[in-house]
């Protein structure tokens, strides 16, 4: 078995993490409602059989990026920060360690305001009118998920490993007591349309798999999590193309649904489903967030109890601005750095393979740039001031390539 | 920094300067607005004559509890342990706890609508929110434990002083209305029990102290700064001028208002420490803080209904003033009678305080509005059972002392 040699083995906890363990840990991290809509969203474009086809070849093609970023931290187990370091310079490094704060920061509000009006709809409780339902719910969930912060990786290990299996039989659950299982399919002919859709989705987390898989016990088994969480992905996605009567438009449960029938086998388990994924998904957040919040934040406040102040602080800011402002925009310029991010690490460590070296301080600088370019114009797409009916992650995909060939060139000059 | 060896580390850092500003800066509002209340229900004359004496009579006991504790550096808990026994420590576990949330729960309903109708703005719907808001982040920086306690009270001391000098000054409040001067012993007993229980839980901060000393003069400051901060607020007025929302003085408020409620809820926190050190030792520390501070702010959330809460506290009040008075009988009588077996006493201690807690029960279920009044007979009743009993031990020990010398002088 090839061993992982790690740099930091006296700090990094829990170095031996199974293969189920890791695809636990991210899979109940994005067995969310906004993640499984996305089988919804693909299918409003295609036909059942395009978008099963697509979900397949979309998970492949994911299945191979992701083996690609793994392996460039297996080594070392360095984390997603650790390798931005090595590849966009210590400059660079800072400006990823912001975005992956700031992105853990809008998921998190996002994701538990859309958690709390979805469990508010379902649990119809009498109370006086004047109490706000919405702030209690939402309440709840930072609590707990604060308090599941705690632990760091271990308490994660341990939530997922339980939570996961609950999450699958409450899925379950949830298609089987659907009373309408139609699938709306679209009225375009058999095609991939929808695969950018199945990677703009997906390439954002993928960025963040180094630090968590640097917890592999060994390669073999990071490549049995990867191949485990590709396998369930897909099952997911084919099973959540039923979910089209229950999911409305923004993401939230259709109300329409719950209120013209008083199903309890439906409603139960999707409130234990909401509940359980947005927890998972918030503590997943938080230690992906953690290991930024390690480079920018004063020594004082990084150890042990850096979960806690991540999870709290980002708590506090939800309770008091959830809801008050959309976050669409922010989500979509943060998932987007993410994916170019991922881009630039995926063809720098080609580059580098190549060279049979890490990049100097010439390509360092042209990576970095390459995605401050794409992020730049991404965020110009999403105003409307430009491109903004070109797919964002194809125009991203161009410019950082274009970026990028001054590094490839230049590898053939010094040869 | 002295340690302590043998017990958790608690640092002993804190000087009289440190101890005056965490106790002082944290009083909270409802405890402040007393100088205001009393004032309302007699003259302002007699509303200060009151506040001084009542403060006087705190600063006695205040020294009392501080000595029982000091030598070894007990936390509330451990300090009525020493009196009580176990079960009389886990009595007050219980209450603490209760206490700790009804204040928690108390500082936020009192303040934020205080807000609302200074500034009179339309917060119902964004009421809560805001509360939970705060209760985050007041759980976010008791992460910080007893040295960012000491350091926030520390730097906000002199700005909450200069704002009370400034709304005193500001007031329309002048000299010749505050009619005439007297004391009234219900405003006393009223500006007392304000602050016993708060007392009650002085060791779990004194523990920190340098030195006796430091400690002592700690609480002579005390008073004289709460004294005037009670006092102030007779001048104080919470009414702006239409149109003021953004003059210098409206602001100064929002920021008084708003770092107040953090401070004392982050000082209610470290009291609720003590509790959460004895169950749970292994969550000692920050994190123990920061879900005190989570449970408090769920409890702020959930618990919407005005009238348990209110039932809940004047129960919780009455039980720390009785066994405040339990405690300061304990100690005096431990000074002056030495013969008494400690478990003995200690089960004399508890039976008081159960009397005096069963008495506060029975007239709080008959009647929630006269607080004040069923505090004093829950204290009045342990001070007749402890009277009663050290009466019938005192003379039973002499006369069975007196007979054993007589059969030692037959043999």
């Amino acid at each position: 078995m090839h061993q992982i040699e790690h740099s930091s083995s006296t700090t990094l906890p829990d170095t031996h993490q199974s293969a189920w363990e890791l695809a636990s840990i991210q899979l109940s991290g994005w067995t969310s409602l906004p993640i499984l809509a996305t089988s919804i969203a693909i299918l409003q474009n295609n036909t059942f059989l395009g978008a099963l086809l697509t979900i397949i070849v979309g998970n492949a093609i994911l299945w191979f990026l992701r083996l690609g970023i793994i392996s460039m931290s297996y080594e070392k187990r360095q984390s997603t920060l650790d390798i931005a370091r090595d590849y966009l310079g210590k400059f660079g490094g800072y400006f990823i360690a912001c975005l992956l704060l700031l992105s853990t920061f809008f998921w998190f509000i996002a994701q538990t305001t859309t958690a709390s009006h979805s469990i508010t709809h379902l649990l119809t409780i009498q109370e006086n009118p004047k109490i706000d339902q919405f702030t209690q719910i939402s309440v709840l969930l930072g609590t707990i998920s604060s308090l599941c912060c705690m632990g760091g990786i271990i308490l994660l290990k341990r939530l997922s490993t339980i939570a996961f299996p609950i999450l699958i039989v409450l899925f379950l659950l949830i298609i089987y007591a659907i009373p309408d299982k139609t699938i709306h399919t679209g009225e375009a002919s058999l095609s991939l349309a929808g695969l950018s859709l199945v990677l703009a989705t997906n390439l954002g987390v993928t960025s963040d798999l180094p630090t968590f898989f640097r917890h592999s016990k060994s390669w073999e088994t990071s490549l049995k999590a990867l191949t485990i969480i590709q396998l369930i992905s897909i099952g997911l996605g084919i099973a959540s193309l039923y979910l089209g009567s229950i999911i409305a438009h923004g993401l939230e449960v259709n109300q329409e649904t719950f209120l013209s029938t008083d199903h309890m086998l439906l409603k139960a388990p999707l409130i234990g489903f909401i509940f359980l994924s947005v927890i998972c998904a918030n503590v997943a957040n938080v230690y992906s967030a953690s290991v930024g919040w390690e480079l920018v934040a004063p020594k004082a406040l990084v150890g042990s109890k850096e979960y806690f102040i991540l999870g709290l602080g980002i708590t506090t800011i939800f309770i008091l601005v959830a809801d008050l402002f959309s976050l669409d925009f922010f989500l979509q310029v943060s998932d987007s750095s993410l994916v170019n991010l991922c881009m630039v690490l995926i063809l720098g460590s080609m580059i580098s393979r190549q060279k049979q070296r890490l990049p100097d301080l010439f390509e360092k600088s042209s990576y970095f740039l390459a995605w401050l370019a794409a992020s730049a114009i991404n965020i110009l797409q999403y105003s409307d001031v430009m491109l903004s009916n070109i797919s964002s992650i194809l125009v991203s995909f161009i410019i950082i390539f274009l970026a990028l060939i001054p590094s490839i060139l230049r590898k053939k000059t010094i040869n | 920094m002295a340690i302590q060896i043998g017990k958790p580390l608690i640092s002993h850092d804190q000087n009289f300067i440190h101890l005056t500003s965490i106790q002082s800066v944290s009083l909270g509002l409802p405890v402040i607005f007393i100088g205001r209340f009393l004032t309302t229900q007699y003259s302002a004359g007699t509303a200060i004559c009151s506040i001084l004496i009542g403060n006087f009579i705190l600063w006695l006991i205040a020294i009392s509890i501080i000595s029982m504790a000091f030598e070894e550096r007990k936390n509330a808990i451990e300090n009525v342990k020493t009196y009580l026994g176990k079960y009389g420590a886990m009595l007050m576990w219980v209450i603490l706890i209760v206490s700790f949330l009804n204040w928690f729960v108390l500082q936020i309903n009192f303040t934020l609508p205080t807000l609302r109708t200074y500034f009179n703005i339309d917060l119902s719907s964004n009421l809560v929110r805001l509360g939970a808001g705060i209760g985050f982040l007041t759980a976010l920086l008791a992460i910080g434990g007893i040295r960012l306690i000491k350091w926030i009270t520390l730097v906000s001391l002199p700005p909450i002083f200069c704002y009370y000098l400034y709304a005193t000054v500001k007031s329309d409040y002048s000299f010749s209305s505050l009619g005439g001067w007297g004391l009234s012993i219900p405003a006393i007993i009223t500006a007392i029990l304000t602050l016993l229980p708060g007392v009650i839980n002085y060791p779990t901060f004194f523990r920190h102290s340098k030195n006796k000393a430091d400690s002592y003069l700690a609480i002579t400051l005390m008073t004289v700064l709460i004294s005037f901060f009670e006092i102030a607020t007779i001048w104080m007025q919470f009414t702006k001028e239409p149109g003021s929302e953004f003059s210098f003085f409206a602001i100064s408020t929002l920021v008084f208002l708003l770092w107040s409620l953090i401070c004392t809820n982050l000082v209610n926190i470290y009291f609720a420490s003590a509790c959460w050190e004895s169950i749970f030792p292994q969550f000692e520390g920050a994190k123990g803080y920061a879900i005190i501070g989570l449970i408090g702010t769920a409890a702020y959330t959930f618990i919407q209904i005005y009238t348990p809460i209110l039932f809940l506290e004047n129960l919780a009040n009455c039980y720390l003033a009785s066994l405040g008075i339990v405690l300061l009988i304990a100690f005096l009588v431990r000074l002056m009678v030495r013969h008494r077996p400690r478990p003995f006493e200690k089960g004399v201690n508890s039976f008081c305080w159960l009397v005096g807690c069963i008495t506060a029960t029975i007239l709080t279920v008959q009647d929630t509005q006269n607080n004040n009044q069923t505090i004093l007979y829950g204290m009045g009743a342990c001070v007749v059972t402890f009277l009663v009993i050290l009466f019938i031990e005192e003379n039973a020990w002499a006369i069975q002392n007196l007979w054993k010398q007589k059969n030692l002088a037959g043999e």
